[in-house]
């Protein structure tokens, strides 16, 4: 059974852009009922709103919060509307910020070009309908919005780095603890033995008679024999632990975005590396990895990317217990294919039921418990293969496993947003 | 004779261990499978079992709750490389395992943790003798 996985399209996102804060909107104005009532208009809008009575005051609480859009009247004592515009403009970390003068003055009073001058980006007059206000303030929020949504991504992809590298930390710390483990206790006992050997040939500087009942007592025989295995397999433990050092540094090479030329294989193979012992130790781990050259892609990323399979694999299996003696089977396999590199990660676990399949890879979309994932995995894979023009297609039975499936052109695309997710062939 | 069992899938680790704890009167069985080391309980009196908590097939924590209940009087030492999870601290509370000592230990801990394990159980806590 095969799942056609929806596009990016729009929307992929929307769960994303949901779960971040409204947009910030302050009003000024010294009449208190217009600010109320502004304020009411707004809120019904959802928008968050925050009021000032005077010119300073809206100008302390923009120092103290990020604000999207600015209601200003135009008529206020002390400081009336013109010079507060005039003064959030003069700081160029609020020129995003869009300002809009609502006034009584009548239109073709002469103040519309003042206050455009002064860097407005609208300029209402009273009475104005609820409906136009709403309409022009969320027109101006447009941009705003585009804004967060950039910010939004580059936050999932944040999170989800920090979850992953998270993940590798504990397979690393495992990794090395246990070699490390043994080289330590190996070099005491190899201390003991210096010592050992010392005192016998002190002994033996006295009197051979001494010399051979000190070798007696300290079981030279044994000593001997041992010294050379325990140091081979002090040497071999610091091998691994330099094994899994240059792995890490593998798979932390390269900024986030930088694109190289990458083997699929080595990605796959430092990434198990790091993680086999820790995530897979309960399954058949297979591999079989045949190196599969991409021309241009961010390595960092595909580490993620194929870091995230696995992960999902596991869970995939520890959510279907098998009996006594049965073992999960987890492959990964990677190859190229007419021009493409290849990448399969497959599990033996429980499925992806079909009503959530269209799902799986929009952000925050999880079905494991809290503390487990965030939903963000599945979701960075695909946003990934956008960027070099790949696909990801999963296949699934409930009951018995999921595949998810790779392709990525070997050869850079002529335009990365040529992308598409297509269904498994 | 004291018989100790070692489980662990690293055969680097039993003889570090091994090194580290053999005295007069020990004897060790090393395994790298919690099947064999489950054998090994059946045919041979044991004192003392010595346990990785990652193994393939069965984990630490699972081997040692089957050691309990199958055999009361042999005691469980728990050796780990990686961070405590909430299993094992509810492991911990039901009395599942002896001791814990991690991977890299401190000799002395290791040598401390497995002499309280090996010392005879008190009035209070009497297991069936096997």
């Amino acid at each position: 059974m095969t799942a056609r996985v929806p596009s990016k399209a729009q929307g992929r996102y929307d769960s994303a852009i949901r779960a971040m804060p409204t947009c910030r909107v302050l009003i000024v104005d010294d009449d208190d009922t217009n600010r109320f009532m502004m304020s009411r208009f707004l809120e019904v809008d959802g928008y968050e709103v925050l009021a000032a009575s005077s010119g300073a005051e809206a100008l302390t609480i923009l120092r103290e919060t990020t604000i999207s859009l600015i209601l200003l009247d135009v008529h206020m004592p002390d400081m009336d509307g013109l010079e507060v515009c005039r003064r959030i403009r003069s700081d160029p970390k609020n020129r995003k910020i869009a300002v809009v003068f609502l006034t009584a003055d009548p239109p073709g009073s002469g103040g519309e070009i003042a206050g455009l001058e002064a860097g407005a980006d609208e300029y209402l007059h009273r009475p104005i309908s609820r409906q136009v206000l709403s309409l022009r303030v969320r027109n101006l929020l447009r941009l705003a919005d585009a804004e967060r949504e950039e910010q939004i991504l580059a936050q999932v992809a944040q999170s989800e780095k920090l979850a992953a590298i998270g993940q590798v930390a504990a397979g690393v710390a495992h990794e090395i603890n246990n070699p490390l483990a043994f080289v330590l206790a190996n070099l005491e006992t190899l201390r003991d033995y210096f010592d050992e050997l010392n005192t016998v040939l002190e002994a033996w500087r006295s009197s051979p008679a001494q010399g051979r009942a000190a070798e007696n007592r300290v079981d030279l025989a044994t000593v001997r024999a041992d010294v050379r295995p325990l140091i081979n397999e002090t040497i071999e433990g610091g091998e691994r632990m330099r094994t899994i050092v240059r792995e890490l540094k593998s798979f932390m090479r390269g900024q986030d975005d930088f694109v190289e030329s990458v083997d699929l294989s080595d990605v796959a193979r430092s990434t198990l590396v790091l993680t086999e012992r820790e995530l897979l130790s309960k399954s058949t781990l297979v591999r079989e990895l045949d190196s599969a050259w991409i021309d241009a892609a961010p390595r960092q990323r595909l580490h993620q990317v194929v870091l995230n399979l696995i992960i999902n694999a596991k869970q995939a299996c520890e959510a279907r217990p098998l009996g006594p003696g049965e073992h999960h089977r987890i492959e990964v396999r990677t190859g190229t294919e007419d021009g493409f590199a290849v990448i399969t990660v497959s599990d033996t676990g429980a499925g992806i039921p079909e009503d959530i399949r269209q799902r799986i890879f929009e952000p925050f979309f999880t079905t494991k418990p809290v503390g487990v994932g965030v939903g963000l995995g599945l979701s960075l894979c695909a946003m990934v293969m956008d960027q070099v023009g790949g696909t990801i297609a999963l296949d699934s039975r409930i009951g018995f496993g999921t595949r998810f499936t790779l392709r990525i052109p070997t050869e850079r695309p002529r335009s990365a947003s040529a992308s598409s997710i297509q269904p498994a062939p | 004779m004291t018989h100790i069992l070692v489980v662990d899938d690293d055969p680097s680790v039993h003889r570090a261990i091994e090194r580290t704890l053999r005295g007069p009167g020990r004897v060790f069985t090393c395994t790298t499978r919690a099947a064999a080391a489950l054998e090994q309980l059946a045919a041979r009196p044991t004192s003392l079992v010595l346990c990785d908590l990652h193994m393939p097939e069965m984990s630490g924590l699972e081997f040692a709750a089957l050691v309990r209940t199958q055999w009361p009087h042999v005691r469980c030492v728990l050796v780990t490389g990686s961070v405590p999870t909430p299993a094992l601290h509810d492991a911990a509370r039901r009395g599942d395992f002896f001791g814990l000592v991690p991977k890299p230990w401190l000799r002395d801990e290791l040598r401390t943790t497995v002499a309280a394990a090996l010392s005879p159980p008190d009035a209070v806590t009497t297991d069936h003798p096997g």
